[in-house]
């Protein structure tokens, strides 16, 4: 018997027990009032205290941990609540979070179910699968298109299972490419409206903002889907040292090229 | 004339407070101020600003448009340099103004900029009436034209002499492409959209972290007389170079240039959309251009909100987003400018009469 398709369920239902257990509105929980705005998710100064972002219905608490200005820091967005016809069209906050929760739960399943079949716990060659998908909205795509790719996958098995998934920046985009990524996410607003699309583009905008700034870049995304969803900007001076892993490779080519520029000068005696 | 106006502005300034302010913001700016508005505009963009200043010269007896045409890239700098009478009030650009530049306009003290969406421009492939018309893709540009291609994980020349040799799908006939030549605006968005839009996606690129070294190993076009550039002005020099093209030529030109020639012309589609002003509006079609105007709203009026660095700002404004320049009859639709649909055009003018600040 197969009870994989159950197991979102389960998981939403769960989750919205534990809000709902807590008595404390998806609004009272994000603590500050909301801005409406068209790309809102931007650098938050240092300074800043929590805000709620609110894109096209989706409630999103972001902070910042750590000194920004010369050692870089981390920005999390925390999606608290969403409502899939956008904002101002009615329906209780618990619907919205009920929604909120089947997609994700749908997004985690969908990875699950085509791999195994129960309540077999997920393992990192389970969920690579995942990422060869071919349709160009998949949210994978979407990462890797903003210059990442994926560099390590957690998962906890628990009563919540956690799954997050580690982004490295990897490529740095070109005016052209931006161009063609924006297009890409306007397109893909147009197609989908649901809350998990929502935060996906959510997220894919807040790389290209913080990436264009001059002075930090997304050195590592971390995209949490349970308990609630995360996902966490790990922001770095572009002006900053070398990592350990990078200064080796550079003083391995510095090394080459002294090497190969020896001859050459013994040649230059002749 | 101007003894008239005089006379209004007592009458107006004396009759209510309200009309009062009103007028005071019709004072003639400071003796430092300038009287011409200054535009720095991309080549294709001078045409539509050249026919907006002659509206302005007409109907309101405002001093023509000092107008300075320079690519993009140059234009948006100059526009962010800083704010003042030595720095441009309006920059008009096929694009959106690019993060980076509004990063850098913010940076110089440039902050309340006010974007005019205006309309669409595209880049086309045409070729002449009676050759073939086929399906063209942006991989299958790239080939055709990259000087160097990745043949396994190394690059090679690119000698590929016929659109056959690059897929089963493509007519039996020799490559050559004609495009403006290097160093224009329409060149750099042909590379943008044909030549990096067909290298993005295939694996050798994706190894490489440089941006620029990307872009130019994947923009840098063949010399091997494939690919002929066209001298600007490209609307002037297009037809005479397409007529010395060999047979089975097609060009890259934008839809305005098209549409003037669209009597010899056939469209070829991208990627299975044809260029038609539908698809152009609905962003369905590749390579669309937004034309966009951006004004400094620092060098407006005290009233406005500026310091009355040029008069006339507002009623460039104004003049640029109303019905007769951008609606379906008018004079920029004339000029083969792609126009919004009425509730976007609503919503822009909208937008851009309460000079709502542009945000990237």
């Amino acid at each position: 018997m197969s009870i994989a398709p159950r197991t979102p369920r389960l998981i939403a239902a769960f989750a919205l027990s534990l809000l709902a257990a807590s008595g404390v509105p998806a609004h009272a929980q994000t603590g500050a009032a909301a801005t409406e705005s068209r790309h809102p998710l931007e650098i938050v100064p240092p300074q800043g205290a929590p805000l709620i972002a609110r894109d096209s219905g989706l409630v999103a608490r972001r902070s910042v941990l750590g000194g920004l200005p010369d050692g870089g820091g981390v920005m999390t967005l925390d999606f608290v609540a969403a409502d899939a016809a956008g904002p101002g069209a009615g329906g209780s906050v618990a619907d919205a979070i009920g929604r909120w929760y089947q997609s994700a739960a749908y997004w985690l399943a969908s990875t699950y179910n085509s791999i195994t079949d129960g309540l077999t716990p997920p393992t990192p060659e389970t969920f690579t699968k995942g990422f060869k998908s071919k349709d160009p909205d998949d949210f994978w795509q979407l990462v890797g298109d903003a210059g990442y790719k994926l560099k390590e996958i957690a998962t906890d098995v628990g009563v919540v299972p956690d799954v997050g998934f580690k982004f490295r920046y990897v490529r740095e985009l070109s005016d052209g490419d931006v161009n063609w990524l924006e297009r890409k996410l306007r397109r893909h607003e147009e197609k989908y409206r649901d809350p998990l699309s929502m935060a996906q583009r959510a997220i894919i905008y807040t790389l290209l903002s913080i990436n264009s700034s001059d002075d930090y870049f997304v050195e590592e995304l971390r995209v949490k889907l349970l308990p609630l969803p995360t996902a966490r900007f790990s922001l770095v001076p572009w002006d900053s040292g070398l990592s350990w892993e990078h200064d080796t490779l550079m003083r391995a080519i510095q090394g080459q090229q002294r090497v190969l520029r020896k001859p050459m000068e013994e040649d230059s005696h002749y | 004339m101007t003894f008239r106006l005089i006379c209004t502005a007592i009458v107006a300034l004396l009759a209510t407070p309200a009309l009062a302010t009103q007028a005071l913001a019709e004072v003639p700016a400071a003796p430092s101020g300038r009287t011409a508005i200054r535009v720095v505009a991309s080549p294709l963009e001078v045409r539509f600003t050249g026919a907006l200043s002659e509206q302005l010269v007409k109907k309101y007896a405002m001093p023509p448009l000092q107008v300075e045409s320079m690519l993009a890239a140059p234009a948006v700098k100059a526009f962010c340099a800083g704010y003042g009478v030595n720095t441009p009030d309006v920059v008009a650009i096929p694009r959106q103004m690019a993060r980076r530049e509004y990063n850098q306009c913010i940076e110089n003290g440039v902050v309340d900029i006010v974007e005019l969406r205006v309309g669409f421009d595209a880049l086309v492939l045409v070729a002449r009436k009676g050759d073939p018309v086929f399906n063209m893709t942006p991989r299958a540009m790239y080939f055709a034209l990259a000087a160097e291609v990745p043949t396994g994980v190394e690059f090679t020349r690119n000698a590929v002499k016929r659109w056959r040799d690059l897929s089963p799908r493509l007519p039996d006939q020799e490559i050559h492409v004609l495009g403006s030549e290097n160093g224009t605006a329409i060149n750099a968005f042909f590379k943008e959209f044909f030549m990096e839009g067909g290298c993005r996606g295939l694996y050798q690129f994706k190894v490489f972290y440089n941006a620029a070294d990307r872009v130019k190993s994947c923009t840098t076009v063949r010399e091997d007389g494939v690919f002929t550039g066209i001298k600007a002005p490209i609307a002037v020099n297009f037809k005479p170079a397409m007529e010395k093209a060999p047979p089975g030529s097609i060009a890259v030109v934008p839809f305005t240039v098209y549409d003037a020639n669209k009597n010899w012309l056939d469209l070829l589609p991208v990627d299975g959309v044809v260029p038609t002003e539908a698809t152009i509006r609905s962003d369905d079609y590749l390579a669309v251009s937004p034309v966009r105007y951006y004004v400094k709203r620092k060098h407006m009026e005290p009233s406005l909100g500026g310091d009355g660095v040029v008069k006339g700002l507002y009623k460039f404004v104004e003049e640029l987003m109303s019905e007769e320049a951008i609606g379906p009859n008018g004079y920029l639709d004339a000029m083969s400018l792609v126009v919004d649909d009425p509730p976007d055009r609503k919503r822009d003018r909208e937008s851009a009469m309460r000079l709502y600040p542009f945000r990237r």
